[in-house]
């Protein structure tokens, strides 16, 4: 019986590397942990809505959810709809035209992605708000009111500015991949330039803008600092107030539901688009590069708006900063609390981009090394970071510590944890990327030299993934630093992080005290963030 | 008597409906070479993954000297089977140099040194330890992936299509080089190749495989004089096959009367095989053929002649005989050897013919 349960193994995998071997325990158990881990707040959050019941159908028919509901869907399409706006023409620009000074441009226009969106609304509301600087200058002129930043406009324009490097990341990706042969022959078949970028190029793009729209969409579906700060009602504000006035633990259970139900709608959207992205990818990859477009008489206007961005998403933010950062020392504002609550930031950010990755590599093995259902299940399941809103894997971690896990509840292992749940996706993404590149012959090799699987996996595969390794922790840890929810919900007592510090003192207008924390975040983000396009420029 | 190197019967691989490898039976004396030749997708390499371990076996059984390594119950894993391998892109492990790779699959630690040493020695690469894999040109990459798979004393070497990614220059030396490794370390070894010259020139043996089956087995020249089936000869190297009658005692072909072999019977179909070397071809007027085709070789002109009945034959011909497009020719069979015939879809051999 066990023979022909191997060979049966053996045949539903055909000729993938190793045929042989089924996945070792020393693979196979971490990654079954690993997923189990990951389902466990979707699963009792599911548990605890089931369990409240009519109470929970109340907090749920109430018109005032539905219509919180559509206020974020709303916010969600404008969010997307002008981050595409942005991010489409930045790509053409700083990819396939002599748009000059194109190397910096391109650097600069990725910038705001440092930038998390909370200190970005931040300093969006301290420089335009009332009482803001801009206002401040403005009364000596005689102007006493401004146009209202806050609301619906202000949170759809904050995200925009703070969201589109998502998406342009992915589309220049894809202008470089685009095969200027085809581009070449439309132009020979008689095409122009408008017809052929309309039906030529932009088709090619659709699997990018769709992945690109699907991450602004998220973020977006799951941002909390930069709402609530522009005093907007979305289903993650309404979710902490109601679990800040302790209200009802069950109406914020429903609307974390409602939440991961809208992300995985979106998900489902962008898979559709997925399943043409193959039909759509050129397949070369020695190919020339993408000729250059000449700007012409657009080239002033091309400058304008590319300045434009980077004024608004990185100049005006950093200079906001620096004026309050220099009016609070003036003012005798203590620098010293920044640096516990950095050096815990940096502390817990470096532990769950260890424990991240490491979580990652059983994950990528699994899923590259032995496809199957088994495989299949586990990689969906260290999705769920990817579906759920921090906001909601907070809570459920919260609702699981005080009745489960109390040894857990408010210590740091219960935020890694969260952590973990959040951002494993983007780990795994990195390291199975870099597992991808490693070829199965070599691992063939090993045993072939007399090494057991595990063995050959330490000696030979783990070093050659070290690049994907440390891009993906460096990606954690960049991530982990802006996170604001979970760290708000699930920190220990009295640990503050350098998140935690901006929020209390922006949400209480301390402007000048968020100011510090906010500058020292946004440099080791860009440090990280470097880090990571220069691993990047040395993969392609 | 030491038993086989490599021994398999009735050994068989299935993909879903897809049968790559069927009964295949075959063994491997000790010290030889035996080379795999097929067209792409016959089945070569996944019978050799099949003897490595990468690959479980369907049916069948497979015995590495003289162990059994996979059966109907069993297998062994690939790191238990002393087979050693070289894959066609070499698969030098990136971040080791020169002499960790080597020593990868040495195990006796205190035999590591010595051993590393003599391999390299043996490949004449024994100043390069310290180099890393893209510091080394494609046949040194070659060598020291012939050195990590001897050193651990394998059975057998595999050695999948080795010689693919090198220049044609570079190649016939490589090639001579390995064979002379391989001979210096007595280690007996499976090649796989589609290129017949290689084949021709690098085995002891040459299996010759088509649709997942081994069809003949047999020395370099056996299988190119003797092919046992039209495949194996159309396989290893250009024949032709002339329509023939039988008449009585002969053959009647549109180039004269050939011996009857007694397998054709009256009214038997029957082709006679003629390789371009058998046919020769001189300029006349009232000839029955002509010229359609020259293919300049260098030493040799190949012609493809057209004969009255439509079919066409090749000669091969030294490079002065020189033959223009459209000439009319004398076609004369002229073999110097035994020649064959296929009789009912198989090949027999006929005695030396009689000038027609």
């Amino acid at each position: 019986m066990d023979a022909t349960h191997g060979e049966r193994f053996n045949f539903a995998h055909g000729i993938t590397a190793g045929g042989v071997s089924r996945p070792p325990p020393a693979v196979l158990i971490p990654a079954l942990l690993v997923a189990a881990v990951m389902l466990l707040p979707l699963v009792y959050l599911l548990i605890r809505t089931a369990g409240a019941g009519e109470e929970a159908m109340d907090a749920l028919l109430r018109p005032r959810t539905l219509w919180v509901f559509l206020k974020t869907l709303g916010l969600i399409f404008a969010v997307t709809v002008s981050a595409a706006a942005v991010a489409l023409p930045l790509a053409w620009l700083t990819v396939r035209t002599d748009l000059p000074f194109k190397r910096a441009w391109s650097i600069l226009t990725v910038l705001p992605l440092v930038i998390p969106s909370y200190v970005g609304a931040l300093a969006i509301v301290s420089a335009l708000g009332p009482g803001g600087i801009l206002q401040q200058w403005l009364e000596g002129l005689g102007v006493e009111r401004l146009p209202d930043i806050y609301g619906f406009t202000g949170a759809a324009f904050v995200l925009t500015i703070f969201t589109y490097p998502y998406m342009l990341l992915i589309l220049r990706t894809a202008l470089w991949r685009l095969d200027p042969a085809l581009e070449e022959t439309s132009r020979s078949l008689g095409s122009g330039k408008w017809e052929t970028f309309l039906r030529v190029v932009m088709p090619q793009l659709r699997p990018a803008l769709g992945a690109g729209g699907l991450l602004v969409a998220l973020y977006t579906l799951s941002d909390f600092g930069a709402v609530s700060l522009l005093r907007f009602e979305s289903l993650t504000q309404q979710i902490y107030v109601q679990y800040q006035a302790s209200f009802s633990r069950h109406a914020a259970a429903v609307f974390s539901l409602l939440l991961g139900a809208i992300s995985i709608g979106l998900l489902l959207m962008e898979a559709r688009s997925h399943s043409k992205a193959k039909y759509y990818r050129s397949n070369s990859s020695t190919q020339r590069p993408p000729f250059t477009v000449p700007l012409n008489r657009w080239k002033w206007p091309a400058l304008i708006f590319t300045g434009a961005i980077v004024t608004v998403g990185l100049l005006l933010p950093i200079g906001v900063l620096g004026y309050w950062l220099a009016r609070g020392l003036a003012a005798g504002e203590p620098l010293r609390l920044v640096w516990s609550a950095a050096w815990n930031s940096a502390m817990v950010s470096a532990l769950a981009a260890g424990v991240a990755t490491a979580a990652a590599v059983p994950v990528a093995l699994m899923a590259v090394r032995f496809p199957g259902r088994l495989s299949f299940i586990i990689e969906r399941a260290s999705y769920t970071g990817f579906a759920l809103p921090g906001i909601v894997v907070a809570l459920a971690l919260v609702f699981f510590g005080a009745a489960y896990a109390g040894f857990l509840y408010q210590t740091l292992a219960m935020l890694v944890l969260a952590y973990l749940v959040l951002f494993l996706p983007q780990a795994t993404g990195a390291v199975r990327s870099s597992l991808l590149q490693v070829s199965p012959r070599l691992e063939e090799m090993g045993r072939n030299l007399g090494r057991t699987p595990v063995r050959v996996w330490l000696s030979v595969t783990v070093p050659l993934m070290r690049p994907g390794l440390l891009a993906g922790a460096a990606l954690v840890f960049l991530t982990v630093m802006k996170e604001l929810p979970a760290t708000l919900l699930l920190s220990p007592i009295g640990f503050d992080t350098l998140a935690t510090k901006i929020w209390s003192a922006s949400s209480e207008g301390f402007f000048a005290r968020a100011a510090a924390p906010s500058l020292l975040l946004v440099l080791v983000a860009s440090f990280s963030l470097l880090l990571l396009l220069r691993q990047e420029e040395v993969n392609s | 008597m030491r038993p086989p190197a490599i021994r398999c019967f009735g050994l068989s691989k299935q993909f879903g409906n897809v049968c790559a490898v069927e009964q295949v039976d075959f063994a491997v004396d000790n010290g030889e070479k035996m080379v795999l030749i097929g067209p792409s997708g016959c089945g070569k390499t996944t019978l050799l993954r099949l003897i490595a371990g990468f690959e479980m076996p369907t049916a069948g059984t497979l015995a590495v000297g003289g162990d059994l390594v996979a059966g109907p119950e069993q297998a062994l894993p690939p790191e238990k089977r002393r087979v050693g391998m070289v894959f066609q892109d070499y698969a030098l492990f990136p971040h080791m140099d020169v002499w960790h790779n080597v020593a990868y699959g040495v195990r006796d630690k205190s035999m590591r040194e010595s051993r590393v040493g003599e391999v390299l020695e043996l490949v004449g690469l024994s100043g390069m330890q310290r180099r890393l894999p893209h510091e080394l040109s494609g046949g040194e990459q070659q060598r020291v992936a012939l050195a990590r798979a001897l050193a651990p004393g394998p059975a057998v070497v595999l050695l999948d299509e080795p010689f693919s990614n090198l220049d044609a220059g570079l190649r016939a030396r490589v090639r001579a080089e390995v064979r002379q490794i391989l001979s210096d370390a007595g280690t007996s070894a499976i090649f796989v190749t589609h290129d017949q010259e290689e084949a021709l020139f690098f085995g002891d043996r040459i299996a010759v495989m088509h649709w997942g089956r081994i069809e003949q087995v047999d020395t370099p020249e056996r299988i190119f004089h003797q092919p046992i089936s039209p495949f194996v000869a159309r396989f290893m190297g250009i024949a032709d096959f002339l329509p023939a009658k039988v008449q009585g005692d002969v053959l009647l072909t549109e180039l004269g009367m050939i011996p009857r072999p007694l397998e054709a019977k009256d009214g038997a179909k029957v082709e006679v095989m003629v390789r371009p070397d058998d046919i020769s071809i001189r300029p006349e007027e009232a000839g029955q053929g002509r010229v359609v085709e020259r293919v300049f070789q260098g030493a040799h002109n190949l012609y493809k002649v057209e004969l009255p009945s439509g079919t066409t034959i090749h000669s091969l011909r030294l490079h002065y005989q020189s033959y223009s497009e459209g000439e009319r020719v004398s076609v004369r069979i002229d073999p110097g050897h035994d020649l064959m015939c296929v009789v009912n879809g198989k090949l027999v051999n006929i005695l030396p013919t009689t000038h027609g």
